[in-house]
């Protein structure tokens, strides 16, 4: 079965045109606030956002291009991940041996099935989360392509059997 | 969970608002050649059906030193499962909770900006929680990729 490869929408185009975002600008309330509203609901027009958060709609305008513009919060789309039809859904330890974790980790990263790489100290040295079609694809991508990465020493799987939540609010932008 | 079928203006709606999604439907319906009218009923179909929602994401950046932590959980009877599972769900700090098949019962992350942080909340959230047995946990140092494109719709 070939491999579901959703299609590469976050291009290099559009995230190198951002400017990046001081890292830890205090944000001020109005901004907190605005967030929070699109947390709930990311399609709230400007005007119904401005109404709930009562100021004017100019400036939940300019206040929402400027954190889009300094990349501080993305408003986006977000697919379920069963409704894409990936069924199997693992949690994978690695353990990585003569390279580095951060370097076997860019490589997991290149694959659109791994959806989440961290670098990690406990367990193993690498966390990642790797969604497929059904169990033979899950096999495929473990078996044929993980344990092959340079530098992947053991893979420590295990199926999330029911995903109760999953809302990533904080992100790598 | 029922499925309804997606076509290609589907995926390609969903792939526009991948990117940006507080543009509106008008726009999208110029881009695709479409009337707005359009592009509001199949977007109201994609949300009802929670094929997708559409949410702020906050650049990790923002805080001072994130980290993923991986909390790798055993309850202490195989019948403790899914109401533990249901209470991490329901803690506004746990933005993924998973029964697990392997490793351990339940996985639930949490990010945190230091030690002291993930051990209160350890503490004085998690401990306290009826049938945890036993907490292991992994700390996610260098958050190398999240593709947020993707969540978990629940009912």
């Amino acid at each position: 079965m070939a491999t579901k490869k959703p299609k590469k929408i976050n291009g290099e185009d559009a995230s190198s045109a951002r400017t990046p975002a001081p890292p830890h600008a205090v944000l001020e309330p109005i901004d907190e606030k605005i967030i929070a509203a699109l947390r709930q609901s990311g399609r709230i027009a400007n005007r119904d956002l401005a109404r709930l958060i009562d100021v004017n709609e100019a400036t939940v305008r300019t206040r929402l291009r400027k954190l889009e513009a300094t990349n501080a919060v993305r408003v986006v789309a977000m697919r379920d991940i069963t409704a894409m039809g990936f069924n199997a859904i693992a949690a994978v330890g690695v353990q990585v041996k003569g390279r580095s974790a951060n370097d076997v980790g860019a490589d997991l990263a290149k694959i659109e099935n791994v959806i989440t790489v961290n670098v990690t100290i406990g367990m193993y040295d690498l966390e990642a989360q790797v969604v497929a079609n059904d169990i033979e694809e899950l096999d495929r991508l473990l078996t044929d392509v993980i344990a092959h990465i340079e530098g992947v020493e053991r893979l420590f799987p295990g199926l999330s059997m029911k995903i109760l939540k999953y809302n990533p609010e904080w992100a790598p932008l | 969970m029922t499925r309804i079928p997606l076509d290609d203006l589907d995926q390609k709606i969903i792939d526009r608002l991948s990117r940006d999604a507080r543009v509106s439907n008008r726009e999208i319906g110029r881009e695709f050649g479409l009337t707005e009218g359009t592009i509001r009923s199949r977007l109201k179909r994609l949300l009802d059906n929670k094929v997708i929602r559409v949410a702020a994401v906050t650049n990790a950046n923002r805080l001072k030193n994130p980290f993923l932590a991986y909390l790798w959980i055993e309850a202490d009877t195989a019948g403790d499962i899914q109401a533990l599972a249901e209470r991490l769900a329901s803690l506004p700090e746990i933005t993924f909770v998973s029964t697990m098949l392997g490793r351990a019962d339940v996985l639930a992350m949490t990010l945190v900006e230091n030690g002291s942080q993930l051990t209160d909340f350890l503490h004085q959230t998690i401990d306290k929680i009826p049938g945890v047995r036993r907490v292991r946990y992994s700390l996610g140092q260098n958050f190398i990729k999240h593709d947020f494109r993707y969540c978990v719709l629940v009912n």
